[in-house]
This record gives structure tokens, C-alpha cells and sequence, in this order.
């Protein structure tokens, strides 16, 4: 019964920050990078749903610009992750043997380097941008995708029905893509949403060190890194990107929680 | 025995693989360093002569030979931007680096042992639900994030404590439990509430076993039999995750630095990046990334203290 | 201390779950040194009402009625865990069903039974507690029993281990032992020895037991008195002798008809699935799957008898013909087809040489040398056309190695295998001729496919028109109604899953059929259904078969022929009746002697 409510209300933020993403694409209250030096710092309320910022811009508009960002940021991370990690992982489960040893290798390698750090090398050598920071994290994720596929992967593989498909004389590439691919579904969607939550963060981490997405376009982590200054006169300003990465992480998580129980209540929790 | 032998030669072998990739990743950069050195508007003459000064010009593996033989030596090179040697400054800034993750592991864990006990034995309670949705807005909460509103409530608001800065512990040993509080206390919350989680959830599925109903049928009471049973076996799916957590302290002290003013590694790596120090980002990274290497095989080799299925193999 | 006075008393027992009530009602009493036995298949709260006694229920259960031991001024349900902690493991011991994870696996065996007894101070110190733990392994007839005190549980055997639990149980010389499927997942020569260990050593001490289980033979074996219980409620209590060799209630009688496997004849299931809590009809919990039920079952028949341990809950049970009744017992009359015998010069279809698998097994140091496995060691056997092949043997005996060998599921390391008179690879194979039947069949059904589209996997064309009608023609041959088609493996009953299985396997209509354990996963009441359809379609088709079962009945009941493995080698072979009536090797002899039979 909690397990239904955890879903519903990570559905509930996941999809309201994806709606304020899509809207932002046509219409924002204001232009989120229009410099008005006669409004600056204006209060909560009024005009500017929730002010300005030290340049005069609207608060509002440029938080939901930087939903736009995020989301973006969360799908190339997970595209790139999913992408490369899940088949690495389904052939390790289902061949074995050297194959399997070489790509789990590889991937505990990159294990070694977390996200954050590779991107940070990645900014160093080409420059900041939300895109390289993606791609960054995106690989950085990548072994968290090998690693749970394979484990479902080799649990497929013990299963009798396979061995009935085998008897059937189906083939390697058939097996996989009819009975492996739909029974590790719902374990790697689960990963997913997990990792879309770690690269928001990341996202979030890096422009706020200046290394993800670059000035003018407004992120979440770029709105705290300009508003820590004005901590002690503006504190709110902090507050609103702050509350909207907390509340995305968290829609993500509750979301993932959700999908978890209904996966497997054995694994409640587990990551 | 076989195992621990194995383990050390696997984490050698990855130290040369992953130094290298750091190493080749940033030396075929577009623009090479002596071209970085001298801006854009250098001329080829001058570029090549600089590459010879630096050495950059040779084959990569000479350059890298060159480079690992000084890492061994702990010498990481001289900079090409400040023209300091690299290797003190890193040494400096590691002991400021370790403090902040060595505080936020213990924060964490003291926060995550008792929440994580609590919300297993309150499972299914109001109280326990409590305890588990407080730790999902825990994880939530970026260690940055947690970290401004910290400086708000207790520096800014309360000025109870220094909004930033370092003081060395040899120094002022007060000074610097001061300056290093919030820091610690905001890695911690994070990684506290992530490892709540994980505690939670392992014990709960040891509370599942069999072998704890035959704990309670012998006549050991449910929370006796929780910490005397349940822990020792939920310890084991923890301190796995805690080789992770720890990776995850030691890049989020980057950020924490950042917000902290604080001269660790983070601050001293992203000062490179920003004057495109290439030469100490590779020092700093490696260092980085041994460094987890080293607290990966650390908790793998506890595990198998803990584990005595795996200990007889 | 007098045998007869009644040591624990249950009255109208209930356990709530948030969605049904899984305990109905439920009375009844064990006197000191008195075995009772509780059976019931899967789902019918024999297991809860155990757990409930202790107030050992999960968090989500709500237990409700009276529970009283003799001697405790209060009652068990509704105690503090402290009033409980006091009695669990020193009045009351307890054995569970999986001896692989009842034990704690990072803890020493013997820290596990000292903890008991230091726990309940009946020694004085740690070092007589020690003492005492070793004795009782000792005496639980544990080999070197001091080397296995210092054991982690993952370093003994199966029967080793259940031994230790036993011993954590009989730590405090307990008043009763409260024994839940004690040997269900051991080996039959293993199980021998638990349960002769529990009756010897309770006889010895006049400890009570009260025993659960689902298989009447062994309860007939250990009890003297029988409670059976069917969907929450007991509906028969009485004299092991009495309700075993004439059961008033008419579950009672099925289940018994249901497990008699007399070769030569048809068993008979007992119609319907076991209903899930909720699902459960008002009144009398079976009168959906009875044959004697009328409008009067509505209302929930009281248990009713001369003496209060000898009891019935039936509305009819006056009124059913007398045990065995024709209508119940097995049915001698429906034999097969006359075959046997024709199999000696029928075609060869498989035939092995030397077949053998060895593993080579994790390397023991650095340099050390890979230990070798031998999993099977060679063997010759032929499969002709029309033939019936059982092979039994315990866990790692090399059954099921054998099986994988023989489907071209594994390679063999040495020998080969011979489809048809040709000598193809093994991954070659005997292509769609050749079938498996597994032994899970919620394993063996992929949960994301419709049943359709799982039985027409084997066939050429699957989405071709002959192929929809080939899977309806299969639907109707092992008794499901064409609707199943469109169901997903989770929406079916085991008994179901089972006979989809067997409808996969017969469509590219194969030439031999090999079945691993093919009801060993199943209810004692639908077993018998299943083998009858493995029997038919085979005879009918003229199919060859090759049973796999630790289960020497099912063997009996289904084969011609048996081949008897033990630790990967053949040790005996023949026809069933001739190993029957007079086996030859030792371990043969001891495995029938094992076998628990119907005392009554």
C-alpha cells in the first residue's frame, strides 16, 4: 500500500517538472536572460512570481528553463549509460567465460573514476559545457548499468525456460532480445531512474563549480552558485533552485522506490 | 591468504592502467601544453621550443615512462603555469582533503547506524516511515545544497560557527574543529541518509532470513536478535556499499571545499582546471582515483572478514 | 510428568492477514510425549499455526484464541516478547523446514546452541554450555561432533546442518518439539535419519512433537495422532491408525487416494486447485473440489466425534460409502495399454557411450592443481521407442547432469550421445525430437509471454495459422480450456504451469521426451494428475521417456525400466519390478528401506 503511494507521488513531481520542461520550450513569463537593471532583486510576489535575481531577470522563468536543462542533462547521462552499459552486460551474462571477464574488468575499472571527476576531466581538456559534462557522466554510469544487467542477465540464464528455448533451437540473438531483454526490463528501468537522479545531481554539482552548463543559460546549479554571495541579504534566492533539485531528486527517487517494490518487494531499498 | 595476493596485484595493475589513461587522456588534448603556455597568438617557433623545454615533444610512452618513474618517487612534476613542484602541494592539500572525508564518513555513520536500526525495528510504523521518508529528502539534498544552508542557519543567521576558511590542526586544534564542522556535518548528512537507507534495507531483508527465527525460537529476544544476528549479517551488504560511499565522500568534498572556501585537493584540482594546469589536474586526479582504488580493496578485504562463506574459498 | 496429561492446548486459534484469514478457528491439544501431526498442503495454515503458538508470527499477522502450556500461568497469545523469550527454546524447541538457511552463516554452529542454553542458565558456565553442545551433537549422532561445533554452518552437509538446528532446539531438554517440514528438503536416506533421530531421542526424553507435514507416509511413520487441515481449519483429527486407514473426511480420503501411486493403475488428483485464503467458498473450505458436497456445505460443519481427539468436520460424513471405496481408491480398472515388453525391439531412438562429465573445479592455491568433479562417470545406456526409463538417485548423484548430457543442454567431456542410430555433436543434437519437461514449472515459463505463444516456441512457423491450431489441439490434449492460451504463467495454478509445460514439449511432437523431476515442485493432490498426463501422452504417441526424480513412487508409478545413480555412477539397473522385489546393490536396498511407507 506505502509502495503504491511512494509511486504515485514520484510520478506525480517527475511528471510536473517534465510538464514545466516542455512548456518552457514555448512560453516563460518573462525572457529568462532579459537583464533589468530597474528590477533587480525584486521581492516574491507582484510582478515576478518569485522576483529577480541581482540582474533584474525573473526567477521564475529562469527555473523553468533550467528544468529544461535538467531533463535534458538526466536523458543524454541515462541515453549514453543505458546505451553502452546494458548490452555490455547482457553479453557478459550470457556468454561467460573470457568475454564476460574482459567487459567486467573494464567496467570495475571505470568504476574507479567517479562522475563527478571525469567530468571535471573532461571540462579541463574541452572546456565546460552541459553536453560534455553529460557524456562525462554518462560514461561514468555506464558500469552501474553492466553490473545490475549482468547480475539479472545470469539470473535469466538459470532459469528452465531458457533452457526450454535452447531445446526450441532458437539462437544466441534470438534468446536475448525475446526472453533476456523483456525479464531485465524492469530491473534496468529501475537503474534508470536512479541514474537519472545521481547525473541531475552531478549536473547540478558541476555548474555550480562552473564546469556544466555555461552563463547565460540559466541551470539550477549555475542560479545557487550566483546566489551564494547574497546569502545573508537574499537568502531566497538560494532557496528556490535549491528546493527544486531536492524535490527532483527526490520525485526520481520515491519513483524508483515505487517501481522497486513492484519489481521485487525482496529488494526494497536496495540500490 | 591467496585472495589478498590476488586482490594487491589486481589494484597494481589497475594504478598503471588507470594513471596511464589519465595520463594519455590529457596529454592528446587539442593544444598541447606549450601552446596553452604561450596563448593563442605564439608562434610555431616558439611553440617548439617550448614543447622541447617541456619535453612534449617526445613519444607518449617516454612521457608517460618519465612521468610514473617521478610518481614513484612522489615527484609529480613541475608545473608548467606556476613553475612550483607539484608534489608538495599535493601532499598539503591530501591531509585537509582526508580530515573533511575521514569526519563526514564518521558523521554519516553515526547518524546512519542508529536511523538505520530504528527504521528497520519501526518498519511498518508511523515512526519508522518517518524515519525512511526523512532519509529519502536526506539523499536528496546535494551535499552543496545542505552545505549553503548550513552556512545559513549557523554562520549567516546564528554566527555561531565560520561561514569558510581552514585553519591547519597543528595550528589551533579548536580553530579547526570549527572551521571543518559544518563541512563534515554536510558530507555527512548526505552520505548519512543514503547509508540509512542501505542499513534499513539490510536489515530488513535479514529480518526475512530463517535463521532469525530460529534466533527468536531459541529464545533470543526480537532485539537482541536484531543486533546479535541481524546485524552482523547486514553488515556485510553495507560495507560493500561503503567502498562506494567513500568514492562518493571524496568527490563530493570537491564540492564541499568549493563551498567551504577550504584548500583541499578539490579546491587545488579545480584551480587547475581553471588555469589549465594540466600537469597538476593529471597529479591530482591520480591521486584521486588511486585513492579510491585503495578503499575499494579495503572494504573488499573486510568484507571478507565479516564473510566466513567467502573466507574459505 | 505423567504421559497423557495435556501439555499444550490451542483453542479456536485464528491468524488474520490485512486481506483474509489464513487460521480458521482451530482447536486441539498435545499431551506429554505425545506426537501429534499436522497435515496439510501448501496454504492451508499448517505452518502459521505453528509460528502462531510461539507468537513467532511475520509483523503483518494478527493471531486471535487461546494457547496454553502446562505449567505457564499465561496464555501464549497475547504474552510480552520478555514472557515469551523465557519459554521459546526452554519449554518449547523448534525445527524449520530449510536447514541451509536456518542456521545463522557467520556464526559457529556451536556458539549457535551454547547461545540457547547460556540464554536460559541451565549450565553454569560457558565452558559446561560448550561441553553440552558438543554432547548433544554427539548424541544427535553428528560425526566428530567437536570439529562440527566449530563449523560455519556453510561447511557442513544438508543433514548436518538440520542436525544443528535440531540440537539448538533440544538444547534445554524442551517439554515439546515443535517440527516444521523437517526433512522436506533432505535427501530420503538423510531424511531416515533426521526423523528416526527426532522419534528415537523424543521417545527417550518423553518429549511431545508435534510434526508438520505434507506427506501422510512419513506422519504415519512418526505420530501417533493426526490433525489434517484444509484451507485454514482442521477438518479431520483422530488416531494416526484411525484416519489413516479410515478417513471419515472426504479431503482426507482424496488426499490419500491422491497419494497412492499402486503401479499398474490410475491414481486420482483431486479436481480443482487449492483456493487461495480469500477465494475460499463460505461454510465448508473443500465443498468446492468435494464430490459430496451439497447446498448444507454453505454453512461450516463443527467438528463433531465420540471422544474430543477423535473428531470430523463434515456434514456428510455419515453418510459417505465405506474407505476405500471404489469411486476413491485408485483406478485398477483404467490400465494402460498393454506395451511393456514391446520395448526390447522397437527403434533404437538414443543411445549413449561412455557418456561423462567431469568439472574442473576453482584452483586451491596460486599454483596450486584445479580439483577434478566428477559429476557422471561413464555410462551406457539405449532409449528405444515406446520405452519408459526412470533414473533416481539423491542430490549429487548426477541426475540431472545425465538429463542436461542427454537434451545437448551440456557437453559432455568424454563419450557421446547417439539420436536416432546417428552420431551427431552434441550441440547438433536430437533437435525438435527431442523434449524436456522441467522440474519448476513457474521456472520454466517465461512470465513475460502469453501460454500461446510459450507452447508454439518449439513449433516451426509460430505465427502461422497451423501453428495457432497445433497449440489448441495441445491446450485440449493436456486438459486446459482454450482460453488458457491468452493467460500469462503467473495467472495459473502449479498443477497448470505444469501440464503447459508438458503441452510446450509435446508440439514439434517429439520422438523422446525427458522429464527432470516433473512433480517433485507440485502439491501432493495435483501429482498424481500430472504423471497421468506424462503417462498418456506418451503411450498414446508412442514416445520414449526419461523420468528424473529423487521420488522412487513416482518412478514405480511411471516406469518400466531404472537406473539408479549414486554420487555419478550407475550402480544398479532393471526393470522396476525385478529392483523392486529384490534390488541387489546395497544403496538400492538402502534407499527403498528409506522411503517412508504408509504404517496404516
Amino acid at each position: 500500500m506505502r509502495s503504491r503511494a511512494t509511486l504515485l507521488t514520484g510520478c506525480l513531481i517527475v511528471a510536473l517538472v517534465l510538464a514545466v520542461a516542455a512548456v518552457s520550450m514555448v512560453w516563460t513569463p518573462y525572457d529568462p536572460n532579459h537583464v533589468d537593471a530597474a528590477r533587480q532583486l525584486a521581492g516574491a510576489g507582484g510582478e515576478h512570481l518569485l522576483g529577480t535575481d541581482q540582474f533584474g531577470r525573473d526567477v521564475a522563468s529562469r527555473l523553468m528553463v533550467g528544468a529544461r536543462i535538467t531533463v535534458f542533462a538526466g536523458v543524454v547521462a541515462v541515453g549514453i549509460a543505458l546505451l553502452a552499459g546494458v548490452p555490455m552486460g547482457v553479453v557478459a551474462g550470457m556468454t561467460g567465460g573470457w568475454l564476460s571477464a574482459v567487459i567486467m574488468r573494464v567496467s570495475d575499472f571505470l568504476l574507479a573514476f567517479p562522475a563527478l571527476l571525469l567530468a571535471i576531466m573532461l571540462a579541463a581538456v574541452y572546456g565546460s559545457g552541459t553536453l560534455t559534462a553529460m557524456v562525462a557522466i554518462g560514461i561514468a554510469s555506464a558500469p552501474g548499468f553492466a553490473r545490475v544487467s549482468r547480475a539479472a542477465t545470469l539470473r535469466v540464464m538459470t532459469a528452465e525456460y531458457i533452457d526450454a528455448a535452447r531445446l526450441a533451437k532458437r539462437g544466441r540473438v534470438a534468446i536475448a532480445l525475446r526472453h533476456v531483454l523483456p525479464n531485465i526490463a524492469d530491473i534496468v528501468i529501475v537503474q534508470a531512474s536512479v541514474s537519472f537522479s545521481t547525473a541531475i545531481l552531478a549536473e547540478a554539482a558541476l555548474s555550480y563549480l562552473g564546469l556544466g552548463t555555461t552563463p547565460p543559460t540559466p541551470s539550477w546549479g549555475r542560479m545557487l552558485q550566483e546566489s551564494q554571495d547574497l546569502l545573508f541579504s537574499t537568502p531566497q534566492l538560494s532557496l528556490w533552485p535549491g528546493l527544486a533539485v531536492a524535490a527532483t531528486v527526490l520525485g526520481l527517487n520515491l519513483l524508483g522506490d515505487g517501481l522497486r517494490d513492484r519489481v521485487d518487494p525482496a529488494l526494497e531499498g536496495v540500490r | 591468504m591467496n585472495h589478498v595476493v590476488r586482490r594487491t596485484a589486481t589494484l597494481l595493475v589497475s594504478v598503471v592502467v588507470a594513471s596511464f589513461v589519465v595520463f594519455a587522456f590529457l596529454a592528446v588534448l587539442p593544444g598541447n601544453a606549450a601552446e596553452v603556455a604561450l596563448g593563442t597568438n605564439a608562434t610555431p617557433a616558439a611553440v617548439a621550443r617550448l614543447s622541447r623545454e617541456f619535453g612534449t615533444d617526445r613519444p607518449l610512452l617516454v612521457q608517460y615512462a618519465d612521468w610514473a618513474q617521478g610518481l614513484l618517487h612522489g615527484d609529480f612534476g613541475t608545473s608548467y603555469v606556476t613553475h612550483e613542484a607539484i608534489g608538495p602541494r599535493i601532499a598539503d592539500r591530501f591531509a585537509v582533503t582526508a580530515w573533511l572525508v575521514a569526519g563526514g564518513m564518521l558523521v554519516a555513520l553515526l547518524l546512519a547506524l542508529p536511523a538505520g536500526v530504528l527504521a528497520a525495528a519501526w518498519h511498518r510504523t508511523g515512526r519508522g516511515a518517518l524515519l525512511s521518508g526523512l532519509s529519502q529528502v536526506g539523499i536528496a539534498v546535494p551535499a552543496f545544497l545542505a552545505g549553503i544552508l548550513l552556512v545559513y542557519t549557523f554562520a549567516v543567521r546564528a554566527g555561531a560557527l565560520p561561514a569558510g576558511g581552514y585553519t591547519p590542526l597543528t595550528e589551533d586544534a579548536q580553530d579547526w574543529a570549527r572551521h571543518l564542522v559544518l563541512p563534515w556535518v554536510s558530507l555527512g548528512l548526505v552520505q548519512g541518509a543514503v547509508l540509512t537507507r542501505y542499513v534499513r534495507s539490510a536489515l530488513l531483508s535479514v529480518q526475512r532470513q530463517d535463521f532469525m527465527r530460529t534466533a527468536r525460537a531459541k529464545g533470543v529476544r526480537r532485539w537482541a536478535a536484531l543486533c546479535r544476528h541481524g546485524l552482523p549479517n547486514a553488515a556485510i551488504p553495507v560495507v560493500t556499499v561503503l567502498g562506494l560511499q567513500l568514492s562518493n565522500l571524496l568527490v563530493g568534498a570537491i564540492v564541499v571545499e568549493h563551498v567551504f572556501v577550504i584548500p583541499g585537493l578539490g579546491d587545488l584540482l579545480l584551480r587547475g582546471v581553471q588555469d589549465r594546469d594540466l600537469l597538476l589536474v593529471q597529479g591530482v586526479v591520480v591521486v584521486l582515483v588511486v585513492a579510491v582504488l585503495v578503499l575499494n580493496l579495503v572494504t573488499d578485504l573486510l568484507y571478507r572478514v565479516l564473510d566466513p562463506r567467502l573466507r574459505s574459498r | 510428568m505423567s504421559p497423557g496429561e495435556p501439555l499444550l492446548e490451542v483453542t479456536n486459534l485464528t491468524v488474520d492477514s490485512a486481506s483474509a484469514q489464513l487460521v480458521r478457528g482451530i482447536g486441539f491439544t498435545v499431551a506429554r510425549g505425545e506426537r501429534v501431526g499436522l497435515i496439510g498442503e501448501s496454504g492451508s495454515g499448517k505452518s502459521l499455526t505453528a509460528l502462531a503458538c510461539l507468537g513467532l508470527l511475520d509483523d503483518g499477522l494478527r493471531p486471535g484464541g487461546s494457547v496454553r502450556l502446562a505449567g505457564v500461568e499465561f496464555d501464549l497469545l497475547g504474552a510480552s516478547d520478555r514472557q515469551l523469550s523465557a519459554i521459546r527454546g526452554k519449554r518449547v524447541g523448534m525445527v524449520f523446514q530449510e536447514p541451509m538457511t536456518a542456521l545463522n552463516p557467520v556464526r559457529r554452529v556451536g556458539s549457535q546452541i551454547t547461545e540457547g542454553i547460556r540464554l536460559h542458565g541451565t549450565r553454569p558456565t560457558r565452558r559446561a554450555a560448550d561441553e553440552a553442545a558438543v554432547e548433544l551433537l554427539d548424541r544427535l549422532r553428528l560425526p566428530a561432533p567437536r570439529q562440527a561445533a566449530r563449523s560455519f554452518p556453510h561447511q557442513l552437509s544438508g543433514g548436518q546442518r538440520q542436525r544443528g538446528v535440531l540440537g539448538i532446539a533440544l538444547s534445554n531438554d524442551p517439554d515439546l518439539l515443535i517440527c516444521d517440514e523437517p526433512t522436506t528438503a533432505l535427501d530420503v536416506t538423510v531424511q531416515k535419519e533426521i526423523t528416526d533421530l527426532i522419534v528415537g531421542d523424543c521417545e527417550e526424553r518423553g518429549t511431545a512433537v508435534l510434526f508438520i507435514s505434507h506427506d501422510l507416509a512419513l506422519v504415519s511413520s512418526v505420530c501417533h495422532r493426526v490433525l489434517v487441515m484444509y484451507g485454514g481449519r482442521i477438518v479431520e483429527s483422530g488416531p494416526a491408525d484411525r484416519v489413516l486407514a479410515a478417513p471419515k473426511h472426504p479431503y482426507t480420503r482424496a488426499l490419500l487416494a491422491a497419494c497412492d501411486l499402486t503401479p499398474g493403475s490410475r491414481a486420482r488428483a483431486i479436481p480443482g486447485v487449492v483456493p487461495a485464503p480469500k477465494d475460499l467458498p463460505a461454510g465448508c473450505g473443500f465443498s468446492n473440489r468435494c464430490a459430496y458436497a451439497d447446498e448444507q456445505c454453505a454453512a461450516p460443519p463443527e467438528p463433531t466425534g465420540e471422544k474430543p481427539d477423535d473428531t470430523v468436520a463434515c456434514w456428510h460424513h455419515d453418510a459417505l460409502p465405506s474407505w476405500p471405496s471404489a469411486a476413491e481408491s485408485p483406478d485398477r480398472d483404467r490400465t494402460e495399454p498393454a506395451h511393456r515388453g514391446k520395448a526390447v525391439d522397437s527403434e533404437l531412438l538414443l543411445s549413449t557411450q561412455g557418456l561423462t562429465r567431469h568439472y574442473q573445479g576453482r584452483r586451491t592455491g596460486l599454483f596450486g592443481k584445479r580439483p577434478t568433479f566428477r559429476a557422471l562417470e561413464p555410462i551406457d545406456l539405449d532409449l528405444r521407442a515406446g520405452q519408459r526409463v526412470g533414473v533416481v538417485g539423491e542430490s549429487g548423484a548426477g541426475k540431472s547432469t545425465l538429463l542436461r548430457l542427454l537434451a545437448g543442454l551440456d557437453r559432455p567431456s568424454d563419450g557421446g550421445v547417439r539420436y536416432f542410430g546417428r552420431a551427431d555433436g552434441p550441440s547438433g543434437g536430437a533437435g525438435s525430437r527431442l523434449q524436456v519437461v522441467f522440474q519448476d514449472p513457474m521456472g520454466s515459463l517465461d512470465p513475460r509471454l502469453r501460454v500461446r505463444e510459450i507452447i508454439a516456441e518449439p513449433l516451426p512457423a509460430r505465427r502461422s495459422a497451423a501453428a495457432r491450431e497445433r497449440v489448441s489441439e495441445l491446450l485440449m490434449a493436456v486438459g486446459l480450456p482454450e482460453e488458457a492460451g491468452e493467460r500469462y504463467p503467473h495467472q495459473l495454478s502449479g498443477g497448470q504451469r505444469q501440464r503447459i509445460a508438458i503441452a510446450r514439449a509435446l508440439a514439434p511432437e517429439p520422438a523422446v521426451l525427458l522429464a527432470d523431476e516433473p512433480v517433485s515442485a507440485l502439491d501432493v493432490s495435483v501429482r498424481a494428475e500430472v504423471l497421468d498426463l506424462l503417462r498418456t501422452a506418451t503411450t498414446e504417441r508412442d514416445m520414449a521417456l526419461c523420468v528424473i526424480s529423487h521420488d522412487l513412487g513416482v518412478i514405480r508409478y511411471l516406469c518400466d525400466k531404472v537406473l539408479v545413480l549414486r554420487d555419478g555412477r550407475l550402480v544398479e539397473s532393471g526393470t522396476v519390478e525385478s529392483v523392486w522385489e529384490a534390488p541387489r546393490h546395497p544403496y538400492t536396498k538402502q534407499l527403498l528401506a528409506a522411503v517412508p511407507r504408509m504404517r496404516y
